[in-house]
């Protein structure tokens, strides 16, 4: 089921929040976990009973590991077993195929959804207890309701159980919470479908024409990447609000990415649940830092090789991490001096460029695809008449949608209403009058664009 | 304040919900144009593969509560905050609706080309073959309002080059330059308005009436004789909602629908060989179906005969044509004993020759519309 969704906005999602707010305390955890088994089993049946087994197999080993320790290692090779099955088989084996000329088999299979980020989850769980961070959880419920939990189940952030296990056994859901909650939901469903869907059509305009010269390709990628920034931090923000309701502190993902002036900076601030996790859970128990420059060097290479291959299964994956883990090695090692010293404009300039240049390899199909749109944006691309007519139409068209995506991706609203709220009574006064009508006029014509709309899946989905 | 936000954000959520189980589903959606999803069916297997479950989204967008209203919304919100020229591929000028112009087709363009021309070879070689192109809209518009249009002289170019391929004798009567007008189409469809046909159809038939190969002496008298047969103007609708209004959804009053008669076309008899029956010229009853221009001769239907009870001895015009050709056949109907109405788009000559006995000698017009030809994929040759 998807948040954008008639279904789940106007089905799913009341009666559950309704339910939720009757059921006494002592039930609330296997209500939500009813109501997450039902959100993802919704639409493909047979990946839930993967997504069980991962909870038990989890459940067992956390139990297990407190007596005996290898079952920790044991499980956490079970996962990545599992995602590997799941998610690297079929690439692999297309490979395979192609290098043996046919002898290799192609095994091809539909990813079951969300699975890289329910795993990392259980591998977390796992790891902290073996390494004594938190108790095993002894409450199967409690548990699987944490690797379950509908708002941050298919594209995360991935929650660490440290973060939610006082929540889980003893949460309050008040109204305070809710309202917040409400609102961090309806930004999130309006970034997605008001902003991220609108960009993905000219996205895909751009995509599907032969030539495109220079500008065009520019303008192709800073609309996508626009597009993913939103459409990925969009369901941040709905999940982070829909835990809010639930009465769950669900930890930020996004923090303004685009506005970093490093690539060290840009990391802290996008897929931050990701990044903390490769930290803590392969770049530290590698070495981390503490180790020599060469060896060092080789880790920060495997994590960021690991991190791009976490977000899809293909080589331009592979290349795109391991794109950051260069950029990451220079900078911690040489540049970042050198760009202290430069103007905040051009460290500005710098990141964007750096991170536009990458979401083409994250972007394209295929390595050759990549190359061409690389090659495109730095003057090599061909173009024709028809496809400059359709081309400069369409970026005219949406101009001022990528305008307002832009804006959208920096902190200017949110100061700016933070010095309204500061400095001005009456601005606040009228922020506060007007903030539910905004709110329920953007679930309007968020409706209204659900309705007239072909499907649109959230982007971050397919890892 | 906080506890308000969130007891009517819940009530808002559930009551809508709730709206949308009682009320009727309804069937079809007028303004759209089409069938509307129904409950979808509850099975294991479809349960199992997720069908079940994109079905149902379906649906419930389909039956979602004031849904037009808010495609409305959604259409406003575009055109006006977002300030996009086009809305789900629809512009707006003044109070006409235009449909965006995909990329000139060569390859479909090639298609028509080829395929009338084998049409007019193995079935009429002792025909006079003739083609047109209708311009759209976009033709009058597009360009000076800076909205891509397809390339017309290409067009013009790749229908001659392919049909004087495969049939030397044809010939193509240009309609770009007869005088019409972005007024002499429906600003809220796409298609052109009968009552501003009648210079189109005569000059239509005088180009078709001018080629020596006709062999016809008396031409002249026919035409004058048959141009002096007035049409009386008659108003079909007042609310014509045309395809355009709908799939744009842009807030713009409907068009009346007038259609032209007389004496002589009201004598003329109309036969579907889709139906196996006559039925009429002028169909009221379409008018209250989701394409009203169906008014004209029941839209889009595959074999039609219309016959004039006036020209026994005169000859057959077998009209290949699209749903621009329903309006403009009954005003070509005077000139001739009968015209033969034939849609690509449903069914084959193999077919009609089953049905029907097509003169070898008959007078051939392939009308079609210039951006039906560019998705000319449809055709079934």
């Amino acid at each position: 089921m998807l948040f954008s969704s008639i279904t789940f906005l106007y089905f799913f999602l009341p009666v559950t929040l309704v339910i939720s707010f009757l059921t006494p305390k002592k039930y609330k955890n296997l209500v939500l976990l009813i109501a997450s088994f039902l959100f993802y089993g919704w639409s493909s049946p047979g990946y839930l009973l993967l997504l069980i087994a991962v909870i038990l197999t989890g459940y067992m080993a956390g139990i297990v590991i407190e007596k005996r320790h290898f079952a920790g290692g044991f499980a956490i090779g079970l996962f990545v077993l599992c995602l590997m099955i799941c998610k690297y088989v079929p690439w692999l084996s297309k490979l395979g195929n192609h290098v043996t000329n046919g002898i290799v088999p192609v095994y091809q299979w539909v990813l079951p959804i969300g699975i890289s980020f329910y795993t990392f989850q259980m591998i977390s769980y796992v790891y902290d207890v073996s390494q004594k961070r938190i108790q095993a959880e002894k409450n199967l419920i409690h548990l699987a309701t944490y690797i379950s939990m509908f708002p941050q189940l298919i594209a995360g952030p991935i929650v660490r159980y440290e973060t939610v296990q006082k929540e889980m056994q003893n949460r309050k859901m008040t109204w305070d919470q809710f309202a917040i909650g409400v609102r961090r939901f309806i930004i999130g469903l309006s970034k997605k479908v008001l902003l991220a869907d609108v960009l993905g059509e000219l996205v895909a305009a751009l995509r599907a024409m032969d030539g495109k010269n220079t500008a065009m390709y520019w303008y192709f990628m800073i609309a996508f990447s626009l597009q993913l920034y939103l459409d990925f931090s969009g369901y941040s923000d709905m999940a982070i609000g829909l835990g809010g309701m639930l009465g769950f502190t669900i930890p930020e993902n996004f923090r303004y990415p685009f506005i970093s002036k490093s690539i060290t900076e840009f990391w802290r601030r996008w897929h931050i649940s990701l990044s903390s996790w490769f930290r803590d859970y392969v770049y530290i128990p590698l070495g981390g830092n503490r180790v020599s420059l060469g060896r060092w060097m080789v880790n920060m290479l495997i994590v960021w090789g690991l991190s791009g291959l976490w977000h899809g299964a293909g080589g331009h994956f592979l290349v795109w991490g391991l794109y950051f883990g260069v950029w990451l090695i220079l900078e911690k090692r040489w540049l970042h001096g050198v760009l202290d010293k430069c103007p905040c404009w051009l460290q500005h300039i710098y990141t964007l460029l750096v991170v536009l240049i990458s979401f083409i390899f994250f972007q394209m199909d295929t390595m050759q695809e990549a190359f061409q749109v690389l090659t495109g944006m730095f003057g090599f691309g061909q173009t024709n008449d028809v496809t400059m007519l359709y081309g400069t139409y369409q970026m005219k068209k949406y101009m001022l949608v990528l305008v307002i995506g832009s804006m959208a991706s920096t902190p200017i609203s949110v100061k700016l209403v933070q010095v309204i709220k500061e400095k001005s009574r009456i601005g606040n006064r009228i922020l506060w009058f007007i903030e539910p009508f905004v709110l329920f006029g953007l679930l309007i014509i968020v409706t209204a664009f659900l309705l007239n709309s072909s499907f649109h899946p959230f982007l971050y989905f397919r890892f | 304040m906080k506890r308000g936000i969130s007891i009517v954000f819940l009530i808002a959520l559930l009551g809508i919900g709730m709206c949308h189980i009682v009320m009727p589903d309804t069937v079809i959606s007028v303004s759209e144009r089409r069938k509307l999803a129904a409950f979808p069916v509850v099975h294991m297997d479809r349960i199992w593969n997720g069908t079940f479950a994109d079905d149902m989204e379906t649906y419930l967008l389909d039956q979602f509560p004031l849904r037009d209203s808010l495609r409305k919304v959604q259409a406003q919100t575009e055109q006006k905050a977002f300030q996009m020229a086009d809305v789900n591929g629809y512009y707006q000028i003044q109070d006409g609706i235009y449909e965006v112009a995909d990329q000139t087709q060569e390859q479909y363009l090639q298609y028509a080309g080829v395929g009338f021309g084998k049409i007019a070879e193995q079935y009429f070689p002792e025909g006079n073959i003739y083609y047109s192109i209708i311009p759209d809209k976009n033709y009058f518009v597009a360009e000076q309002n800076g909205y891509p249009s397809m390339d017309y002289d290409k067009i013009e170019m790749i229908m001659q080059q392919n049909m004087k391929r495969q049939t030397l004798k044809s010939q193509y009567i240009d309609l770009f330059n007869t005088g019409l007008t972005m007024d002499d189409y429906y600003r809220t469809d796409l298609h052109w308005k009968q009552e501003c046909l009648i210079p189109a159809a005569e000059y239509l038939i005088e180009n078709m009436y001018d080629q020596k190969e006709h062999g016809l002496e008396n031409k002249d008298v026919i035409l004058q004789d048959t141009q002096e047969q007035a049409f009386d103007i008659a108003v079909a609708t007042e609310a014509f909602a045309g395809a355009y209004l709908g799939a744009s959804s842009f807030s713009v009053q409907p068009d009346t629908l007038f259609y032209l008669d007389n004496d002589l076309l009201r004598r003329c008899t109309v036969y579907d060989y889709e139906k196996k029956q006559e039925v009429s010229m002028y169909q009221y009853d379409k008018l209250e179906s989701v394409d009203g221009y169906d008014f004209y001769l029941g839209g889009a239907r595959a074999l039609l005969r219309l016959d004039n009870p006036e020209q026994t001895d005169g000859r057959t015009l077998v009209l290949f044509r699209d749903s621009f050709g329903s309006s403009i056949a009954p005003l070509m109907l005077p000139y001739y004993k009968e015209i033969i109405m034939i849609d690509l788009r449903y069914v084959t000559m193999e077919y009609c020759q089953t049905q029907i006995a097509l003169p070898r000698d008959a007078d051939v017009l392939f009308l079609y519309n210039a951006s039906m030809l560019n998705h000319a994929n449809s055709f079934r040759f």
